[in-house]
């Protein structure tokens, strides 16, 4: 069938339908990509002065505190939402999935809203929401556990709000995807193993488990390149600063700093390039993987 | 019991917006004194008369906040961009899918290798390509990198190679129908639902975006919502609280109103490349 | 190999019949029904949206264009003198509002892109400081060394205020107030305590003779009284740095070097973590000019606060219900007979360099910065202090002001003006603020934990943070290239 397609088209028609495509990865991917190496080895001030340095940028961000700080956190971030917003995720969509649920596609609209809103919207509202006094947060915890209703969270525990504020806009997010894995489960194979007496949980581990898990490998990476590329929520929620200690200091947030707020676009590609190395492997483990199965 | 549970989360995910509404409809002492709405002598025990609709008020009129015209700004950077963004994957998804030419392996690879790099590295070096070109703080400096996703290309390739086949193209090749018209009229009313998918997705992507525009833009009147509104609170000296949420919730809505025109594709185009793999 | 050209024979095409065709195959697949919705509604805001920006009024600027930064309370003043100017040099100025991040990230982008600049900027300290971390030659701001001596203007004004806005030996900007510091306290809580301010002249004297005050009103084990507002978080860590500029400590040697790690320094945080630390708490962390801040110091959160003097309008406007109920007095010294005054934040009127009309926009600086009728006003409408010293004879200043009791506020100020600190100019200031103010965070927790209570006992610990604090700026320092040359 391949080479009827020969015959039939012009040459030129697939490199027509790809030129825009291939115009603008060209002049917007390609070349920034390269000229991210080069900017790696200078030092600037805004795109206009610049120095070669070599390889001082990536010596510096070896002893660099604020750049370890950063990495740090972003780490802790990261953590957090591989053991708290999965498993939460995955439990809800199995909760949603039950037969009796009813209003499950109201119920999912509910769960998915957050992620709707967007990292700036929700730093902005958290803003609020993590306000002392007059934040929603501590006037709950106040209401019900006669909590200290003048706690700075945004002093004291920049991480823990912005778990907070991760876990509510991602936890539907990523239970969407666990739902639509689970209603591919196959029911005919759980009605079996309730035949054969398996229990809930043993279900749960024998077939479900098992059916989801390139979702599952999918949502794990899709929350540790986002979680690493965490960036708005807390620059907002911040207001615009890495808050106090330097606490919701990310790595972007430094590229940013380093790259904009202080002209260093060399350095800021250095850190670019970090920050794609740590992502890059998991990633490629991941299409490689389950790119394989698909070919099969 | 796990109706209680659907149901507290349910609560838990809604009680910011709730909060929310109500703040947007307070008056600034209000705010710091009840939860949710005033106490007064009306229905329920709530101050009705002590609500106000002067934040939305101000959030249209007041220069300093600007945000209608920034939510303008929004729809028009947004609009665009998906529009062309996904007229440029579907070519590009097609092309890949269904033609058999030399480059195809080597711009297939391409497109995987740009899913691979994450987007913050190219941020410093565009912005110096984008000052040798001229196109710092326009909109054209904001569109165009985004206008061709290689994440569409491939979700535009997957829905093609999955959803048509082969015969029907040739079959109308056959009867002498141009290129460019199999596109249009066989190629993209199959792939609709993808279609709806995508729009949507780089629609939400842009409306959300912050750091591109808070990099590129200089000029104020020309800001999305998502930059003026980081901006909104300092414009009021940090004073005004009421007009934050009523700002933030007119940023929310546009948003959920075309996420529920669109929310079916949307959901089953962004599961497609994990639930098929 | 014959192919189908690629636009087609139009007549054979019109007989193929494509949604036949797809009914026939994949007819399953294809839902006909709202799918296009997303693609007519999207089109249909494209075009709305896109008619809305073509229809937008463009107004081209004319005249002067003029960036301020956003404080309400004196854009009266500016706009009348502005009229005034008009009249005077038959010119157009075309002021622009902006917040403090946003202009900040405004200049800094159009000083990079080399787009186009205001005429004239006004700006805080915060914002002038990240200007210098540049070569020389791109310093987006006119050095005006040459046009202040050429004024006789660089006699007149009140030479620690100039401090920041100097770099490399030139000046880039003119000084909008004084911003000295006083303590603003409760006097109506003081005196009904029977305390005597009048008698407290050092902060341990201050701290020892109100602690009484420190209060649980309503019982539910957290204290709703504290001493002193403090900004404990590292947010700005404008009020670390402005006790340790009191104590006579700084960061920068003036050739720019690197002395966080000081003995003076060591002793400021060591204080400052011990007064934060619990279980005798005595200041407080407050999120200073929110809404939430001002409804702590309505409510008597705190007894004292510092102020400068553009503050104490913030406070007129915004903490309405003590008027008549808060006093000033100088800030207590850290030993006796040392200094009573510190600095806290300032403005600044600079000319970007690009700028077409320089001749005009120095006219225009010197009519609203250095006019006489101009600078009383800006003290009578705003409470800021100009840096004129010639200026200061003005009786306006020693008018009783009734927010304060009556207290002769100008006046006050005025006579703590010439002490008050240098701030010396870096591009580091103020990640070192950041960091000293770290310092002091950690050291208190450091304090907390091991229930230390005197401060001798924190030295060490405070040089170890303070050699942190220092190595992590100097590596940024040493990292820039552009200035070491």
């Amino acid at each position: 069938m391949a080479q009827a397609k020969y015959r039939l088209h012009n040459p030129l028609a697939p490199y027509l339908f790809l030129s825009p495509f291939l115009f603008i990865i060209g002049v917007f991917f390609v070349y920034p990509l390269l000229q991210s190496i080069n900017l790696a080895f200078h030092q600037t001030f805004g795109p206009g002065f610049q120095h070669f340095v070599f390889l001082d940028n990536f010596l510096n961000l070896l002893h660099d505190p604020l750049f370890w700080k950063a990495l740090r956190n972003t780490l802790t971030y990261a953590v957090a939402t591989l053991f708290l917003q999965i498993p939460m995720a995955l439990g809800l969509a199995l909760l949603l999935n039950q037969p009796w649920v009813r209003g499950r596609v109201f119920l999912r609209l509910i769960f998915f809203s957050p992620a709707l809103v967007g990292p700036v919207f929700v730093g902005f509202m958290s803003t609020l929401v993590f306000a002392g006094r007059v934040g929603l947060l501590n006037r709950v915890l106040n209401w019900l556990f006669g909590f200290n209703p003048d706690y700075a969270w945004l002093q004291n525990h920049v991480m823990g709000a912005l778990i907070i504020a991760g876990l509510w806009m991602y936890v539907g997010f990523n239970m969407i995807f666990f739902l639509a894995a689970l209603q591919n489960v196959d029911g005919d194979l759980l009605d079996a193993a309730r035949i054969d007496g398996a229990k809930a949980w043993q279900r749960f581990i024998h077939v479900v488990l098992p059916s989801i898990r390139p979702v599952f490998g999918f949502v794990v990476l899709l929350s540790l390149i986002g979680s690493f590329q965490l960036f708005e929520l807390p620059f907002v929620l911040l207001n615009q600063s890495p808050g106090p200690d330097n606490q919701g200091l990310t790595i972007v947030m430094y590229l940013y700093q380093n790259g904009f707020e202080i002209g260093d676009l060399g350095y800021a590609s250095a850190i670019g390039w970090v920050l794609a190395v740590i992502l890059i492997v998991p990633t490629a483990f991941q299409r490689f993987y389950f790119g394989r199965k698909e070919e099969n | 019991m796990a109706t209680l549970l659907l149901g507290f989360f349910a609560l838990v995910t809604l009680l910011p917006f709730i909060w929310m509404v109500c703040g947007s409809f307070k008056e600034s002492e209000d705010f710091l004194e009840a939860l949710f709405l005033p106490q007064g002598s009306g229905l329920f025990g709530i101050g009705w008369d002590r609500l106000t609709l002067d934040n939305y008020r101000e959030i249209f009129t007041n220069e300093r906040a600007d945000i209608f015209n920034a939510g303008m700004n929004s729809v028009l950077l947004a609009s665009l961009t998906s529009l062309l963004a996904t007229l440029a994957a579907a070519m590009g998804g097609y092309a890949l899918a269904k033609f058999k030419f030399r480059l195809r392996k080597p711009i297939t690879a391409l497109v995987l290798l740009t899913l691979l790099i994450p987007p913050p590295l190219l941020l410093a070096p565009t912005y110096q390509l984008l000052y040798w070109l001229h196109l710092l703080d326009t909109y054209a400096g904001l569109i165009l990198p985004a206008a061709a996703p290689a994440f569409g290309v491939f979700l535009f390739r997957q829905a093609i190679l999955n959803a048509i086949s082969n015969d029907i193209i040739d079959a109308a090749r056959i009867d002498g129908c141009g290129e460019a018209r199999i596109f249009f009229s066989i190629i993209l009313p199959l792939v609709r639902p993808m279609i709806g998918a995508f729009l949507m997705i780089t629609f939400l992507a842009m409306w959300n975006n912050f750091i591109t525009p808070q990099v590129i833009l200089q000029t104020p009147e020309n800001f999305p919502l998502a930059v003026a509104i980081v901006r909104l609170q300092e414009a009021f000296n940090y004073q005004e609280y009421g007009i934050s949420t009523a700002a933030t919730l007119f940023s929310i809505a546009p948003i959920a109103c075309l996420f529920l025109l669109l929310q079916r594709e949307y959901l089953s185009g962004l599961t497609s490349g994990a639930v098929k793999g | 190999m014959g192919y189908v050209s690629l636009l087609g024979k139009r007549s054979n095409c019109r007989r193929f019949e494509p949604r036949a065709a797809i009914r026939k195959t994949v007819m399953k697949r294809a839902q006909f029904s709202n799918q296009s919705m997303g693609l007519i509604a999207i089109t249909g805001l494209a075009v709305v949206s896109g008619l809305y920006g073509l229809l937008r009024p463009d107004n081209e600027p004319e005249g002067l264009t003029f960036w301020r930064v956003n404080e309400s309370w004196d854009r009266e003043i500016y706009s009348r003198a502005i009229e005034d100017w008009k009249a005077e040099s038959n010119r157009q100025v075309n002021v622009e509002v902006l917040g403090d991040l946003g202009l900040w990230q405004r200049m800094r982008s159009s000083f990079f892109s080399g787009s186009p600049v205001a005429d004239l900027i006004e700006m805080h300290l915060e914002i002038m400081m990240g200007v210098y971390n540049g070569p020389e030659e791109a310093i987006g701001f006119l050095d005006l060394t040459e046009l202040l001596q050429r004024d006789g203007l660089l006699e007149v004004i009140n030479r620690p205020t100039l401090s920041p806005w100097s770099s490399r030996g030139h000046i880039y900007g003119i000084p909008v107030t004084v911003s000295g510091v006083l303590l603003a306290y409760r006097a109506d809580i003081v005196e009904e305590a029977g305390i005597d301010m009048a008698a407290i002249e050092t902060w341990d004297e201050f701290m020892d003779t109100l602690r009484p005050l420190v209060q649980d009103v309503d019982g539910d084990g957290f204290p709703d009284r504290y001493l002193l507002e403090m900004e404990e978080g590292s947010r700005t860590g404008s009020w670390v740095e402005m006790l340790i500029l009191q104590a006579g400590g700084r960061y920068f040697d003036p050739d720019g070097k690197v002395v966080i790690n000081s003995e003076t320094n060591a002793r400021v945080i060591s204080k400052i973590a011990l007064w934060g630390a619990r279980p005798d708490k005595l200041i407080v962390d407050i999120p200073v000019f929110t809404l939430a801040g001002n409804q702590l110091l309505n409510d008597g959160y705190v007894v004292a606060w510092l102020v400068s003097d553009w503050r104490t309008k913030f406070m007129k406007l915004y903490l309405k219900p003590l008027a008549g109920k808060v006093k000033l007095m100088p800030i207590p010294a850290w030993e006796k007979g040392g200094r009573r005054t510190s600095v806290l934040g300032s403005r600044m009127l600079g000319i970007p360099k690009t700028g077409d009309n320089i001749e005009e926009s120095w006219d225009l600086v010197k009519k609203l910065y250095l006019d006489r009728k101009v600078c009383r006003d800006r003290y009578l409408e705003s409470d800021g202090i100009t840096p004129l010293t010639s200026l200061w004879d003005d009786p306006i200043y020693d008018q009783p002001d009734p927010f304060f009791m009556g207290q002769k506020k100008g006046r006050m100020f005025i006579e703590q003006a010439p002490e008050v600190p240098e701030i010396p100019s870096s591009a580091y200031n103020l990640a070192a603020r950041r960091a000293v103010a770290s310092a002091a965070k950690n050291l208190r927790d450091f304090a907390e934990e091991k229930g230390i209570t005197t401060s001798e006992d924190l030295y060490s610990k405070a040089h170890e943070l303070l050699a942190e604090a220092e190595a992590g700026i100097r590596f940024l320092a040493d990292r820039n290239s552009f200035l070491r040359q």
